[in-house]
């Protein structure tokens, strides 16, 4: 499996210029490989991320979970080409994307469909609008993007709220407006941070219910990056960050998250990090 | 993303923000207001002087006063005389050259007595070349003629019909009337003649030997006698080209022959040195009025500023979903474009409404006061505000230019925002 993957970089480096491979052609959608970054917070070195190594297969629904300050954040922002690593590399379909520019990483946005905690929604927008906004980005003519977000609102159970504006929407609503924008696209995967971070108990389930619908209807690649067990649970591999490194497995990240603990105590420099509540 | 969704995401932002994009456009409204103004209404006086000032007086005539220079410039002053006349006449490319003297005198009464001491201005002159010279000099539209009895008098529309005198007639068509002057002693003489013709209205400014409205015109010979005077005020030359080297030749041969002691002005280069006053002036105003542009500018520069940093949110979204810095630099530049558009073509309209209104004004005023001399007849046919495609193609160039140059930095400080940092954004 490893050499069949080694091949299909291989190739895909011979075809470099062609910029944007089809997203069929990968059976793994985004690898990482000692994916580490480092950025400065006043004088102290802050090692956000220490070395991830992750595979990402086509279609799957996974969850990356972890507390604050584990270096969530920043390994969303890596693998939504958002920002760039200190070092390491991310393959998206086969593309290097952790020494590219400004220009390329934003094309490379494009195929990535992100969800945020906030919706993150224009607010002068309707929602048919928002849901247009990758296509329009990429000088889709009109009547084609209109009819694409027509279908996805149409999927998350919006086509009766087109005209409304973020305001005039519940909070589980924005984000099903948000959901569909993600998806018009048709990007290489979905990329959620926190979906239901901010929207009440009761509309988390319908909303996570949704999630799963489109991650199976659609064969969707979906990572959701999250503290929260219960969101966690929907997903078909569960992997945990602890201080910048993945565990593949509940009791190693909580034995790591201890010794984490541990060796700050022994530092003596006080820093209270609770778990979340996701992590017992 | 597509130039049309472009400008439909820009513009839905200004709308979006109404009372600041109103406030803004303002800025830009008013400096655009103040330049269109001022140019349509220059360039209205500019129309409404040369046209004035050209009727009657075709390019090839040149007028020879004592004097050196129009800005009183040379030292000597040499008197023309009648003598003078048939030496210019004989400069080569002259075709005509005639002596014009004029004198100030006053009507001691009118007939029905109720008009008194009313003073004038005498011109005399050959009746039969003058009217080569100025068609202004006929009396096609005016009453009675022109008759070449050496001892006829015409008299201007003014004086027929003066505006200041409530309509009573100062001079009775074929009666005499007595003009009085002082002599060279300061005795009182008199003398009286008959009125044949009276001119048509001229309106407008009299050049130095042409006919005005309020001048009374006697043959030259006659003149010669009532006056004992062989002195001239003008010598009015018509030249066989009205090219500007034969003009210019004749105007060096003309001086050479006075030894510089005199002035010679073409119609064409009275016309050059007005034309540029108004320009310079133009010029003047308009710089004030880019102030208030600039100051639109920098308005503009400080609301995008604000602006931008309560998008930076959304600028953060437009980066995830793939735009880049290029994008955002075009949406935020379409917005000052915009602004700038919207604002030059209501300062378009508004300079224009306003320097008609400003025109009808002025001509007004100056219409009341012109029976007082000066402007003779007033700018009678009011100054139209000229607006030509050019002035309209500077004003929305300047009005969009400034905006979108006060814009560029806002926009291309948001471009450059990082997509993580604009996200995180509160």
């Amino acid at each position: 499996m490893v050499d069949d993957y080694n091949e299909k970089v291989k190739e895909s480096m011979r075809q470099e210029e062609r910029s944007v491979p089809f997203a069929s052609d990968y059976r793994i959608v985004l690898e990482t490989k000692d994916l580490k970054k480092q950025y400065m917070q006043g004088k102290v070195v802050v090692h956000a991320l220490r070395g991830i190594n992750m595979t990402v297969e086509k279609g799957e629904l996974m969850s990356i979970r972890g507390p604050s300050g584990s270096g969530k954040s920043t390994l969303l922002n890596m693998i939504g080409a958002l920002d760039r690593p200190t070092s390491g590399t991310i393959i998206l379909e086969g593309q290097n994307i952790a020494r590219m520019d400004k220009n390329q990483l934003a094309e490379v946005r494009q195929r990535i469909g992100f969800v945020f905690q906030y919706f993150n929604l224009i607010g002068r927008l309707s929602a048919l609008e928002n849901v247009q906004l990758p296509l329009s980005v990429r000088g889709m003519p009109g009547p084609e993007r209109k009819a694409k977000a027509m279908e996805v609102l149409d999927l998350v159970g919006l086509s009766d709220r087109i005209k409304h504006k973020p305001s005039e929407l519940s909070g589980g609503q924005q984000q099903r407006v948000s959901i569909a924008r993600a998806l018009t696209q048709e990007p290489s995967f979905l990329l959620m941070d926190e979906p239901t971070g901010n929207i009440d108990t009761k509309t988390r389930d319908s909303l996570l219910q949704l999630i799963k619908m489109v991650n199976h209807e659609k064969k969707i690649t979906t990572i959701i990056i999250t503290h929260d067990a219960a969101v966690a649970k929907i997903t078909n591999r569960q992997v945990y960050i602890v201080d910048g490194l993945l565990y593949n497995t509940e009791d190693e990240a909580i034995q790591a998250e201890m010794n984490y603990k541990a060796i700050e105590g022994e530092n003596g420099n006080g820093t209270e990090r609770k778990m979340e509540a996701g992590l017992p | 993303m597509k130039i049309l969704d472009v400008l439909k995401y820009s513009g839905s932002s200004i709308k979006k923000q109404k009372g600041r994009s109103v406030l803004t456009i303002l800025g830009v409204v008013i400096g655009i207001t103040a330049i269109v103004a001022l140019n349509s209404l220059s360039g209205g006086f500019q129309v409404a002087i040369t046209g004035q000032l050209s009727q009657g007086l075709s390019a090839n005539v040149l007028t020879v006063t004592p004097g050196g220079g129009f800005f009183g410039g040379g030292g000597t002053t040499t008197q023309l005389y009648i003598s003078d006349v048939a030496d210019v006449d004989a400069i080569e490319h002259v075709d005509m050259a005639i002596g014009v003297m004029q004198k100030q005198v006053t009507f001691p009464e009118n007939l029905t007595g109720t008009i008194k001491n009313y003073s004038a201005s005498v011109t005399c002159v050959d009746f039969s070349k003058y009217g080569q010279f100025y068609t202004t000099f006929s009396t096609a539209s005016g009453i009675g003629s022109i008759l070449n009895d050496n001892k006829s008098i015409v008299i201007g529309h003014g004086l027929y019909h003066p505006y200041a005198q409530n309509d009573s007639v100062l001079v009775p068509l074929g009666e005499n009337i007595t003009l009085q002057w002082r002599n060279g002693t300061g005795a009182y003489l008199t003398y009286s003649a008959n009125v044949s013709g009276v001119l048509g209205e001229i309106g407008g400014f009299s050049l130095s030997g042409g006919p005005s409205d309020r001048g009374i015109f006697l043959p030259l010979e006659m003149g010669r006698q009532i006056f004992e005077s062989d002195q001239l005020s003008t010598i009015v030359v018509k030249v066989d080209s009205s090219t500007k080297e034969v003009i210019d030749g004749v105007t060096a041969a003309i001086r050479s022959h006075f030894e510089n002691g005199v002035s010679v002005l073409s119609s064409t280069s009275l016309l050059g040195t007005l034309n540029t006053a108004l320009s310079t002036v133009s010029i003047f105003l308009t710089m004030i009025a880019a102030i208030s542009l600039f100051v639109a500018g920098i308005g503009i520069m400080n609301i995008m500023t604000v602006s931008i940093m309560e998008r930076t949110r959304e600028i953060g979204i437009l980066k995830a979903v793939g735009a880049k810095d290029r994008t955002i630099l075009g949406i935020f530049l379409v917005e000052a474009f915009l602004i700038g558009l919207i604002g030059s073509l209501i300062g378009l309209v508004g300079g224009y409404v306003g320097a008609w209104l400003i025109g009808k004004i002025l001509s007004a005023v100056m219409g009341g006061a012109g029976g007082g001399g000066g402007f003779g007849g007033g700018l009678s046919g009011g100054i139209m505000p000229v607006l030509g495609i050019d002035l309209i193609l500077e004003a929305i160039l300047f009005g969009v230019g400034i905006a979108v140059i006060f814009g560029l930095y806002p926009a291309s400080k948001a471009s450059k925002k990082p997509p993580v940092e604009a996200l995180r954004y509160e």
